[in-house]
């Protein structure tokens, strides 16, 4: 049995850790994440930038697959959390819809995965391009850390207790 | 405030009730963790901010023709990354292409009137071969720094090719107009006596189109060396004489070959300096005599060490009477004297003392417009070589100088080193003085002869000698038809 103060904890708890991760989003996405050097060719992307750049080549099926798994699910996952953790304006029987919602679309971001991506980029391409991250991995990083752990320490049981 | 007070005493004073609902200590004190998303939000802000820093100023710059420049191309200064294109598109009238550039931060300077722009893309030329890094990597945009008071400025004009390669500072920029083109190019050199001594800067038709004008900057330490009847002629890079006895192929360096060059030759009585903007006809052909001609100008550090202070010698003549055929017969030595600060005179034995076949009572001294019987006159040392036989005399005329009369400092009179060194001759006229490098000696006890195939004029008796390196008066000059000297201060 969880005790309500337990509970009250909990929640603040996880709504610290969302609200980390919600302000260091912008940074992620927006900044410059990669800073690619090719013989004397010189790119700089953001995240945000790069699904821009793709639709504009017209890889619309690839650019709306990272856009939804890379900004929109976690967005939609880490504003779920907060709802359920902090906000708490919805009654009980939409909180209960809002937690699977947020069960499905965290199932579904991919940031971590993306950023494992990078590393393997980094590995891979040093030998032949000069390659450095830009100001955004920072951001990116502890993002998907702070999620992560927001993530873990949410008890579902907190839905049901009044805040 | 009493009443309060007494309020207070009087709930103080009362046994508190136990409360029956336990409430958790914890429950209401904030998480620890908050401190986590004050840490992120000021992060992520930080985050902002550093790429606002590092983000610069955007400028516009107008070319003719992209050649294929696009966007994530770089600017470079002195091949360093100075900004980057960020957008390529044309403009309006389909006439410009308009290069969208953002400085890096620390180039926001270049964003000033003035600053010079152009791509840079491979050139293969007959006399330069350059931006071959842009034949593999991408094209790039260059800037050449405007002066670095001009205004602020973000659209600028690009130029179609590399800026024409500025004079150094201090050069002498000449204008040269010759009828024909004939084969000059933009940095073809200027020789004198076959050494480099400049270059063309510019080749190009005059704006009368009557003429073409190529401008050519001097190098400052030459700049001495092109006088106001200096003649400039073209030379080909090479000349082929066939004829009986053989084949004759005649070529100075490479670079002439290939671009032309350009050779000058100034007379032997140099003419004053001239200004910058000077113009002169470039001769298709050289004139034998001009080959022939040797004057001897200080030139370079040299000269520079000298410029500001340079003695001004007067003229002094020595008047006396001879008898000769039973008439009496005026004589005259003209010369140079150096007049010093301490109202003494510098000059020669012979220039003071007139032969003995003089008629008593006839000699006179004129210095500076003043005469003098020689009794009247203070030897005050034979500041000459030989103590029996001093060649040089310093004197103290009867009275004063006119003040207008310029006077060297006496610290800069000092005996001469043992060996040879480089001197310069003045007289009156600084244009006209005379340099003369160490190698055109040959010391001989108290005198220095002067190499037999440099002629000086018997008009410079007694010109000071001044030792280049340190602006000391070392000598006087006593020029001879056949073999000059510098007799030596000891």
């Amino acid at each position: 049995m969880v005790s309500r103060a337990n509970l009250k904890k909990m929640r603040q708890r996880v709504a610290a850790f969302t609200l980390a991760a919600l302000a260091l989003f912008p940074a992620a996405v927006l900044l410059p994440i990669l800073e690619v050097q090719r013989l004397g060719h010189y790119h700089q992307s953001s995240i945000l930038g790069g699904i821009f750049d793709l639709f504009a080549h017209g890889s619309y099926f690839v650019g709306g697959i990272i856009l939804l798994f890379s900004i929109v699910l976690p967005l939609t996952k880490l504003i779920a959390l907060l709802e359920l953790t902090w906000l708490c304006s919805l009654d009980e029987k939409h909180r209960a819809r809002t937690y699977r919602w947020m069960e499905i679309a965290g199932k579904w971001s991919m940031m971590d995965v993306m950023l494992l991506a990078l590393l393997v980029m980094l590995v891979k391409l040093s030998g032949l391009v000069e390659f450095h991250f830009g100001p955004a991995v920072f951001a990116f990083s502890l993002c998907v850390a702070f999620s992560l752990i927001a993530t873990l320490s949410f008890d579902p049981h907190a839905i049901w207790e009044s805040a | 405030m009493n009443i309060e007070s007494e309020a207070n005493e009087k709930y103080v004073a009362q046994p508190a009730i136990p409360s029956a609902v336990v409430v958790p200590v914890h429950a209401d004190r904030s998480s620890k963790w908050w401190w986590i998303t004050a840490f992120s939000a000021l992060a992520s802000v930080a985050l902002f901010f550093y790429s606002r820093q590092t983000i610069g100023e955007p400028i516009v710059i107008e070319f003719l023709d992209g050649y294929g420049i696009k966007p994530e191309d770089r600017l470079k200064h002195h091949g360093i990354d100075v900004g980057q294109v960020e957008k390529v598109e044309l403009s309006a009238e389909l006439e410009k292409v308009l290069v969208h550039v953002r400085l890096q931060r620390n180039a926001s300077t270049l964003a000033r009137e003035g600053t010079q722009f152009w791509i840079v893309r491979p050139t293969f030329s007959i006399d330069s071969v350059g931006g071959l890094e842009t034949i593999l990597g991408a094209k790039y945009l260059a800037v050449a720094p405007g002066p670095s008071s001009g205004p602020k400025a973000s659209r600028f004009v690009g130029l179609e090719s590399p800026p024409v390669a500025s004079a150094k500072d201090g050069s002498l920029e000449i204008l040269l107009d010759s009828g024909t083109r004939g084969g000059l190019s933009n940095g073809a050199p200027i020789l004198y006596r076959g050494y480099k001594i400049g270059n063309v800067l510019q080749v190009g038709l005059a704006t009368d189109a009557r003429s073409v004008r190529a401008r050519c900057a001097i190098e400052p330490e030459y700049r001495d060396l092109v006088r106001t009847n200096t003649k400039f002629w073209n030379r080909s890079g090479w000349r082929l004489n066939i004829g009986l006895t053989g084949i004759k192929l005649d070529a100075d360096s490479m670079a002439q070959v290939v671009s032309g060059g350009i050779e000058m030759a100034t007379p032997d009585t140099p003419e004053p300096a001239v200004n910058m903007g000077h113009r002169f006809v470039l001769y298709e052909e050289v004139k034998p005599e001009w080959t022939q001609w040797q004057p001897s100008i200080g030139h370079g550090e040299l000269w520079n060490s000298l410029e500001n202070r340079l003695p001004q010698p007067q003229r002094m003549a020595l008047r006396w009477q001879e008898r000769s055929y039973g008439f009496r017969v005026n004589r005259q030595l003209t010369g140079w004297c150096l007049p010093l600060d301490d109202g003494s005179i510098l000059c020669l034995k012979e220039q003071l003392v007139a032969p003995d076949s003089a008629l008593g009572g006839s000699v006179s001294i004129e210095i500076a417009g003043l005469s003098w019987v020689p009794t009247s006159i203070q030897w005050i040392a034979d500041s000459g070589s030989a103590p029996q036989d001093p060649r040089i005399i310093r004197f103290r005329p009867a009275n004063q100088l006119p003040d207008d009369v310029a006077l060297w400092s006496s610290k800069y009179v000092a005996a001469a080193p043992s060996t040879p060194c480089s001197v310069v001759l003045v007289s009156d006229d600084p244009n006209s003085s005379v340099a003369l490098d160490s190698g055109r000696f040959a010391p001989d006890g108290v005198i220095w002869s002067i190499d037999s195939s440099i002629v000086l004029s018997s008009d410079l008796l007694g010109v000071p000698v001044i030792r280049a390196e340190s602006n000391e008066v070392i000598g006087l000059l006593v020029p001879n038809s056949k073999a000059s000297m510098v007799v030596l201060l000891k």
